[in-house]
């Protein structure tokens, strides 16, 4: 892709997301657990009146349940299409916003086993690291199931 | 292109309105037959619709239109009438056009024509009436001709007639009208404002497919009187000069007329309009103004308006907050007080407004049942009439949406079920004519609906039959239930008691799927039936779903919210008690309760917070008191036990999120007061959840308890002190209120006095004692409230009386705690705080009214039994009787009091005389004929006192009789009865 991404930790790797997509960071979150709720959804919070559905997103790339803490950092997406839903994700930390060119991204290489490729749309290389961009519509799209 | 993408979907919109309007009007007709105005109106509708169809070159639409409008036309001129047979081809031609605009980009697809050769048939007798045939032919200087038909001909020459001119304007939508921002709606109206559109012409060429209906600009055109000159025309309209075109008309005075249209010089237009005017005169005063009817309103959309009704609760959180922050400097910080006030009061306001936004009339559901029982009279070979009141009232959106179906099974049942035959009505001495009505009112902050048929009533007989025949209940069972408790019956599952399954109602969905969907709204059904007399159905909603009263509940240190529809009773379960055991049988656990056993489970198994074994012992641990809340769904009960029970919270509903739609569990989200979120507990999910085996309640114990309602009517007046907050009292507390100028009132201490009768009367400022709002100032007029049934009687000092009004009063919601304030009720959106009385003079008079603290050490260990049916005063009495020490348990009659006195220990009874179902002394006599209970101190209470009515009590086995609100009495008597009853006993 070409041009801004968010970066943001999760289990000391480095990921992105198109800025585009993102509404705001909010820093020690409150959130209620909902019991019976599916494992990818960590809680609710209240994001100034609206009721934001937070997402864990280790359980999508890495096939597993994230531990979170009591008052995680969280990524807010913009809502697009469906008017009155938020949804967000639990992050470790953010990082910086880059400026990536078309050409330093490419697929996701098929040598990492532990990162569930499906959920991770291209890799883009800069000179000291890699950063896996989330494919958000496969994650907070329509139908999120995961198996 | 979007534009007419959003032009359309207005259009859509306010056709249908139309469409709804002709409908009823057309219903109307049907019944009344129609005056002038009516007629008016069913052709002011279809010209509108009409008239903007053509602005998209929605050609059928237009037609039908068109062809509806020329029989309107006809009908307005008196020159045919309709019957039933030509309002049925109406009412079908208005469904088709109403198909046609739900799908309107489809609607060039749609085959019309048998609609207009029916519609063309009805006007058939009018040109048989007709004066020889005459033609009009239009030509415009081009020669290019347009032909009128009679009507549109004779519109013409009536308008010419009372001086109108005649223009013709071409307008394309967007270079014409877009542009300047006008929608063709507006335009619409505005040209219906100054005049009349004759004819009008799309140029549909343009259009290819269906897509170009939403690109194409085309070229409109259209016929039009007024008295208006062409240039007032184009300011009035705010289209350009030179799209109009003013026309001639010359009508040749022989057998047919031409008219002729051609471009008109000005001098000519004014010769001509001199003319008109000379020969009109006369007539000119018989045409009504039309006066254009500004719609001072505009669409919101849902969205927008939910997105506000949150950031409004945010504020209301957000002032919360700044409130408790700023406590501490209220006093300190001069000015801040009053502007926290400020704040307070309209952030409240917001809220109550945002609320009313939500508000639509119930005509959006009821509108529809005049058809159907007019479909339904053919169907069933009935006579039936529908008679609608109260359609104005107001309820929240959603539960407008809700109503639709439950409404329609009632009312086709009382169609197919409740009016009988014409000929078996005459044979009962009734009008062949049945009658449902349907009606609604508001009473507080609930509306009451009503359902009713003047028809067979319920077969009561036939009912028990069929009981037995389903084997709900043993014939002994029956025996003993009243006709109510028998009716409830057909709430049951798989009910139907209609001999033949009808074509109409017997579509497999019961009463009972109609008893859900209301409950579901967080409103109740019932069902009052006189055989041969009829049946009604009264429901009873809520005006708003977005705030629901709620209990906070927590589990595993989380906090959920109950809502209090569901909750039927909170249950305390001792260790060792025996009445109240939790048991496990069979793997699951039950509660023992009233001789039932409930299905019990924890909130937290449930949710998967924490696993239990289904072992009891955790119950049976001595010191732990276990608190169980009995929830209802449907006719079904269960028990929850949760951790811990916090305060009823009025909460603001949020839809589930989309990734929680499967957890059955919960019915929504909600904000709680401290900012954090919460889930609403959703009690016929977690049943399933838990997968508990619910059977009916059988009981007819539990039955009553099931359509207990916790409110209950009075007549009450409604005041204020010096704050904003209204107060208020039951009438039948108040003996008198004094309008008195603050100089009669004089100082004595502390205290205030005024002379009432000859004697001094101490007063109390409610604001002294109860936290409400407290402001200065310096009103000439004052009043007093003089309270009557306590015995030193003390005055309530107000500064304005408002109103006396009759509100359904729910004691269950106490939403607003506070001592000296026994409930809450609204009245006009505003919050009412009701007074108890009691306890105001206790804070203000401690002197008279105090509790002597000797008694309360004695007290400790009875428990008495209240049997009152007003749960007004049997909250006063519990809370003074509790406030001495006794333990309470309350009946609402006397059937109750009996039942629980053969189940429970009671060491004394306080029974009001006038209740339901059995009254005080009929309890009295069942007592004291009672070998185990003859020997019970009991007090009679009432509001009523004389003489004759003491004697009745005494004569039935009464020990004292005493009024309701004198505590310091009724507690002497109370421990006097004791100690006698208890002396006789041991002697």
């Amino acid at each position: 892709m070409q041009g801004k991404i968010l970066t943001f930790y999760l289990k000391g790797e480095l990921f992105g997301i198109d800025i585009k997509l993102v509404k705001e960071i909010n820093r020690k979150i409150n959130y209620t657990k909902v019991p019976g709720a599916p494992g990818f959804v960590v809680g609710l919070f209240n994001m100034r009146g609206q009721v934001v559905t937070v997402f864990d997103l280790v359980s999508f790339i890495y096939g597993k349940q994230g531990i979170v803490p009591d008052n995680p950092t969280c990524i807010i997406l913009k809502n697009h299409d469906n008017g009155s839903e938020y949804m967000g994700f639990v992050v470790d930390r953010p990082g910086d916003v880059l400026d990536v060119e078309e050409d330093w991204c490419e697929p996701m290489p098929g040598n990492i086993h532990h990162i569930d490729d499906r959920y991770i749309k291209e890799v883009v290389k800069l000179e000291d690291q890699l950063i896996m961009v989330i494919d958000a519509d496969k994650i907070f799209g329509e139908d999120v199931q995961l198996d | 292109m979007l534009q007419n993408e959003e032009f359309i979907q207005e259009f859509v919109e306010e056709a249908r309105l139309h469409i709804e309007q002709v409908e009823s009007d057309l219903l109307v007709m049907a019944g009344a037959g129609g005056d002038g105005e009516l007629i008016n109106r069913l052709f002011r509708s279809v010209h509108s619709i009409k008239g903007t169809a053509g602005f998209f070159g929605l050609d059928n639409i237009v037609k039908l239109a068109h062809a509806i409008e020329n029989v309107f036309g006809a009908v307005r001129n008196n020159k045919i009438g309709l019957n039933d047979s030509s309002i049925d081809t109406l009412l079908k031609a208005n469904d088709c056009l109403r198909d046609m605009v739900d799908n309107v980009l489809d609607s060039p697809n749609f085959d019309i024509s048998s609609y207009l050769d029916e519609l063309s048939a009805i006007l058939e007798g009018q040109s048989a009436k007709a004066s020889p045939k005459s033609l009009i032919e239009i030509r415009d200087n081009r020669s290019k001709e347009l032909y009128l038909d009679e009507n549109q001909q004779e519109r013409i020459e009536s308008a010419l007639e009372h001086g109108h001119r005649l223009y013709r304007i071409k307008l394309r939508l967007h270079k014409d009208l877009d542009k300047r921002g006008i929608s063709p709606i507006a335009f619409f109206s505005k040209i219906q404002s100054i005049g009349q559109i004759l004819v009008s012409h799309s140029d549909v060429s343009e259009i290819e497919g269906l897509d170009d209906v939403l690109k194409s600009d085309i070229e409109y055109t259209f016929l039009f009187t007024t008295v208006l000159e062409r240039n007032l025309v184009a300011l009035a309209l705010e289209i350009p000069e030179d799209s109009i075109q003013e026309l001639s008309v010359e009508i040749k005075p022989n057998k047919y007329k031409e008219v002729l249209l051609e471009d008109k010089q000005p001098e000519k237009a004014d010769k001509e309009r001199s003319n008109n005017i000379q020969s009109n005169k006369p007539q000119a005063h018989n045409r009504k103004t039309t006066t254009l009817a500004i719609e001072d309103s505009i669409r919101v959309p849902i969205d927008l308006l939910n997105d506000i009704m949150n950031l409004a609760s945010e504020l209301v959180l957000g002032r919360n907050q700044l409130l408790r922050a700023l406590e501490a400097y209220r006093k300190k910080v001069e000015g801040l007080d009053s502007i926290l006030q400020n704040i307070d009061h309209i952030t409240t306001q917001l809220q109550e407004r945002i609320m009313q936004t939500r508000m639509q009339p119930l005509v959006n559901v009821f509108n529809k049942f005049p058809r159907m029982i007019r479909d339904l009279s053919r169907q069933l070979g009935k006579e039936m009439k529908l008679k609608i009141t109260g359609a104005q009232v107001e309820l929240d959106k959603s539960i407008i949406e809700g109503l639709g179906d439950p409404l329609t099974h009632l009312i086709r049942n009382a169609a197919d079920h409740g009016i009988e035959k014409p000929e078996d009505r005459e044979r009962a001495g009734k009008n062949r004519e049945g009658i449902i009505a349907l009606g609604a009112y508001q009473e507080g902050s609930h509306v009451t609906i009503l359902i009713s048929d003047d028809g067979a009533g319920i077969n009561i007989e036939a009912l028990k039959a069929k009981i037995l025949e389903k084997e709900l209940r043993t014939p002994q069972e029956l025996a003993t239930m009243d006709e109510k408790e028998i009716l409830e019956h057909i709430f049951m599952p798989g009910f139907s008691t209609a001999k033949n399954v009808t074509d109409v109602s017997g579509r497999g969905v019961g009463m009972d799927v109609v008893r859900t969907n209301i409950e579901k709204l967080g409103g109740t059904i019932d069902i009052d039936s006189q055989s041969g007399q009829g049946t009604t159905f009264k429901l009873n909603l809520p005006l708003t779903l977005a705030i629901i009263s709620c209990l906070i509940v927590e589990a595993e240190g989380q906090k959920f919210a109950l809502p209090q529809v569901n909750l039927q009773e909170m249950v305390r379960v001792k260790p060792g008690d025996k009445d109240r055991r939790i048991e496990n049988v069979s793997g699951s656990l039950v509660l023992r309760f009233r001789g039932n056993l409930l299905p019990i489970v924890k909130l937290s198994d449930v949710l998967g917070l924490s696993r239990s074994d289904q072992d009891t012992h955790e119950f049976n641990d001595p010191s732990k008191i276990i608190r169980v809340l009995i929830l209802k769904v449907g006719q079904h009960r269960y028990g929850l036990i949760v951790d811990a029970i916090h305060d009823d919270e009025e909460i603001l509903v949020k839809p589930l999120p989309k990734h929680l739609k499967d957890c059955k569990c919960y019915s929504g989200v909600t904000i709680l007061g401290d900012g954090r979120i919460a889930m609403i507990l959703d009690a016929d999910g977690i049943a399933d959840l838990a997968d508990l085996k619910l059977v009916d309640v059988k009981d007819t114990k539990e039955q009553d308890e099931s359509n207990r309602t916790t409110s209950e009517e009075h007549t009450i007046i409604l005041f204020s002190c010096s704050g904003a907050e209204v107060l208020a009292l039951p009438l039948s507390m108040v003996s008198r209120v004094e309008e008195i100028s603050p100089e009669d009132i004089q100082q004595v201490g502390d205290k205030e006095y005024i002379e009432f009768r000859g004697r001094s009367l101490r007063l109390v400022r409610p604001e002294d004692y109860i936290p409400i709002s407290k402001k200065e100032y310096t009103d000439s007029k004052l009043y007093v409230i003089v309270p009557k049934l306590v015995k030193h009687p003390i005055g309530i000092l107000i500064r304005k009386v408002y109103d006396t009004a009759t509100i359904n009063i729910d004691y269950s919601q106490q939403d607003i705690k506070a001592h000296g304030v026994v409930g809450n009720t609204f009245w006009n959106g505003k919050i009412v705080l009701m007074l108890n009385l009691y306890q105001l003079f206790e804070m203000a008079a401690p002197e008279y009214y105090r509790t002597s603290d000797e008694s309360r050490a004695e007290a400790i260990n009875y428990t008495i039994l209240l049997a009152e049916d007003s749960s007004f005063f049997r909250r006063l009495e519990r809370e003074y009787l509790e406030e001495a020490g006794y333990k309470v348990l309350e009946a609402e009659n006397g059937k109750q009091a009996l039942n629980i006195l053969k189940e429970e220990k009671v060491d004394a009874l306080i029974s009001d005389i006038n209740m339901p179902v059995m009254d005080g002394l009929e309890l009295i006599s069942n007592i004291r004929k009672d070998e185990v209970l003859k020997n019970l101190p009991a007090i009679a209470v009432t509001s009523l006192f004389n003489d004759s009515q003491i004697k009745a009590g005494l004569d039935a086995g009464f020990d004292y009789y005493e009024i309701k609100l004198d505590k310091e009495k009724l507690l002497g008597k109370l421990d006097a009865a004791i100690r006698e009853r208890m002396s006789r006993n041991a002697g």
